[in-house]
């Protein structure tokens, strides 16, 4: 799945799964909200989990309202500070248990979510009953 | 793409040379302003950025200094149109020149982001690597008064979101031996390692290279790279065959760029023939090398991870200065400590990160983040404090400023009296003073105002003489107190600040999250053996720059009677007859 289908997905679910609907002029700067600053190259090639948090961050911030958390276990992630501009995003996803780390210590910044792993995480984007939280015994 | 052929100037052998670089324009004070960075992250627009210039205005921030209204990363569209910098469509549909034109509409100065590699770090594909003359025109049209240059997506080293296969142009090969004039020394029983990083590993060095800054592990004072060198004696002035018995790889510690010098005399600095494996050793071609009579000391390294990163932030001013020679554009480089921009960035840049980020908890509209006030890691004030501290020796009017990123005061997660401790700290210590909160939520008179519109604690941070201040007193020094890395926050720290006309300032900072009982005192006799400029006197005018009370001392010993956690106070010292 490419970051703009993603990114397009998450929107899509955001309507359906929670009965939304949009106008065409509001889905459209929903969808500016989520993908700005990430260049056309980055939105047609395989989205990355780095991607992946920033779009499900945003989300969080404009669709759903949600609050964001301490950081808990992501400070030990050896790889959340190679992010300036992701590192929240990527603690938010961990530690909400929407987008889980590839291990204990290690949240896999640039590598490809797969799309039944990117389908799994929207799910729990919007459904907080199926979040994952037990990061720890991962 | 390879690195550039660097100049002698430019070179490690030059850094402590005192020399700037491309005319850079010295005697600048800290800069003061607001940056989006902290307040907004990538989300900043151009309505926010207006009513930004509204609030300083209506604050009256700018007559305190606050001047320069920065745009941080994400206010550029992704993509460069017709291979030059536009502004992103939706943020900043009007573009950068009308925002410019609003900011100097107001008496206010605009500065403006962007980054050594070829992308910025939010990974629009923007940076200036290789578009230096472009982007100069871009922002000499855009009248930018301040420029933040970032170093994400570095081509020449492993930085932030680089390949990590860059580490092959930064560091060395592991070195096993070199053969000079027909005789073969090895690296471990002959060679002598010098600096920090470099150590030998079973019958090789390796990590002949420099230390990674970016985090808060190491002491900015002591030499962060490492040599291997050889002591050779010749009978006579002479030329000889000088090889080396090598391995390459491609990560921190172990690269495929080798320099070599006799003395400061550099003769070889490029890539050598890359080898099957980090331990599958084979042998350099042989250079010819001259030898002088006695004794010449030969020099197997790499100090490209310095010098490369010099070379981007000087191209970059070469081409603002070819169209605008008299420019005075204030150059922040941003590379967060990484190459110990404490040694060389003086000479081009105005400013230097010493560390990672402050805070990766940015805020939005709407929310302010979040700051700590301790982190094993760089994102707190007190990581920050800790090395900035004893930086002294770098700063200077004739130099440029050490920068331990912008301020944090009005995000959450720091209380009041953290505020005014880190405002405290920043000015004492020069610190250019980026406010990095929503102003919206600042009203004159409020609890936050107060902070940041403290005029007297500017004026130590502009004040003209430009000194950083010294710690003159830590309660964790074992011996120098303006050497020492302390990273342990329990502890009470003074610091000193030498002021013009003979006044001085002193700041009693509790680092620690609990409270201190006690007495702490800096008696003015032993200040007077550290800083020329200042004299005992009969008596002393003291203010106190939170409080504001104005007492006589005539003692010259001056003490703070218990600190509550992370509390500080702050004096200044007049002296009179």
């Amino acid at each position: 799945m490419t970051t703009d289908k993603f990114a397009e997905y998450v929107l899509a679910e955001h309507e359906r799964l929670l009965s939304k609907t949009s106008t065409d002029i509001a889905r459209a700067a929903d969808r500016d909200y989520l993908v700005s600053g990430i260049s056309q190259a980055d939105l047609q090639a395989p989205v990355t989990r780095k991607f992946a948090a920033v779009i499900l961050h945003r989300a969080m911030q404009r669709l759903t309202r949600e609050e964001d958390e301490d950081w808990g276990i992501a400070k030990g992630f050896r790889d959340i500070y190679d992010c300036r501009v992701c590192a929240n995003a990527v603690a938010q996803v961990a530690v909400k248990g929407i987008l889980p780390p590839e291990t204990n210590n290690f949240f896999g910044m640039t590598d490809i979510l797969t799309d039944e792993k990117a389908s799994k995480t929207i799910i729990r984007l919007y459904n907080k009953s199926q979040r994952i939280t037990k990061l720890l015994e991962l | 793409m390879t690195p550039d052929r660097i100049n002698k100037e430019g070179r490690f052998d030059s850094f402590d040379n005192g020399e700037i670089l491309l005319n850079k324009k010295k005697n600048h004070l800290p800069p003061m302003g607001w940056n989006s960075w902290n307040a907004f992250g990538s989300n900043n627009t151009e309505a926010l950025t207006r009513a930004m210039v509204d609030k300083i205005k209506e604050l009256e921030l700018d007559k305190l200094g606050y001047k320069f209204i920065v745009l941080d990363d994400g206010c550029y569209k992704p993509e460069r149109v017709n291979g030059r910098l536009v502004s992103d469509e939706v943020k900043f549909a009007s573009g950068f020149n009308a925002m410019s034109d609003y900011v100097h509409s107001h008496g206010l100065k605009f500065g403006m982001y962007n980054d050594i590699g070829d992308r910025l770090c939010s990974g629009a594909q923007v940076g200036t690597c290789g578009y230096e003359d472009v982007d100069a025109q871009s922002y000499v049209d855009w009248k930018v008064d301040f420029m933040k240059v970032d170093n994400c997506y570095y081509l020449w080293d492993n930085a932030t979101f680089s390949n990590p296969e860059n580490a092959r142009y930064t560091f060395a090969p592991n070195i096993k031996a070199v053969k000079i004039d027909g005789k073969e020394y090895s690296a471990v029983k002959d060679g002598k390692v010098t600096g920090f990083i470099g150590k030998v590993e079973k019958d090789y060095v390796t990590f002949l290279g420099t230390f990674d800054g970016t985090g808060p592990d190491a002491s900015p004072l002591e030499v962060r790279s490492s040599e291997l060198v050889f002591e050779v004696e010749a009978e006579e002035d002479k030329t000889v065959s000088l090889a080396v018995e090598y391995a390459t790889g491609k990560k921190e510690g172990v690269g495929e760029w080798l320099e070599l010098a006799v003395g400061e005399d550099i003769f070889f600095d490029d890539f050598v023939e890359p080898t099957e494996s980090e331990e599958t050793f084979v042998w350099s071609r042989d250079f010819e090398v001259s030898l002088k009579k006695g004794i010449n000391v030969i020099r197997v390294m790499n100090h490209r991870r310095q010098e490369n990163t010099l070379n981007s932030y000087s191209r970059f001013l070469r081409e603002l200065n070819k169209l605008k020679p008299d420019h005075d554009i204030i150059y922040s480089a941003c590379e967060w400590g990484k190459t110990h921009p404490q040694n060389w960035a003086y000479k081009v840049c105005d400013s230097w990160r010493i560390l990672n980020d402050i805070t990766f908890r940015v805020g939005n509209d709407g929310d302010p983040g979040v700051g700590n006030w301790k982190d094993d890691y760089t994102p707190s004030v007190t990581s920050q404090y800790n090395k900035a501290v004893i930086m002294d020796e770098f700063a200077g009017l004739d130099k440029g400023w050490n920068d331990p990123d912008m301020l944090m005061i009005g995000m959450n997660g720091l209380n009041d009296t953290q505020y005014r401790t880190h405002m405290a700290t920043w000015c004492m210590m020069n610190s250019p003073l980026f406010l990095g909160l929503d102003l919206r939520r600042v009203k004159k008179g409020d609890a936050l105002y107060q902070i940041i519109a403290n005029k007297d604690l500017i004026d130590l941070n502009q004040d003209a003489l430009g000194v950083q201040a010294k710690r003159v007193f830590s309660s964790l020094a074992v011996e120098k107190p303006d050497k020492e890395y302390i990273r342990d926050i329990n502890r009470v720290d003074i610091l000193c600040k030498p002021l013009s006309g003979g006044d001085f300032a002193l700041c009693f900072v509790n680092v620690s999250e609990e409270d201190k009982k006690g007495e702490f005192s800096a008696d003015v006799k032993e200040l007077s053996k550290i800083f020329a400029g200042i004299k005992s006197a009969g008596s002393y005018e003291v203010k106190d720059l939170w409080t504001k009370e104005v007492t006589e001392n005539t003692t010259g010993v001056f003490t703070v009677k218990e600190l509550p956690a992370c509390a500080s106070v702050t004096l200044r010292i007049t002296p009179k007859n």
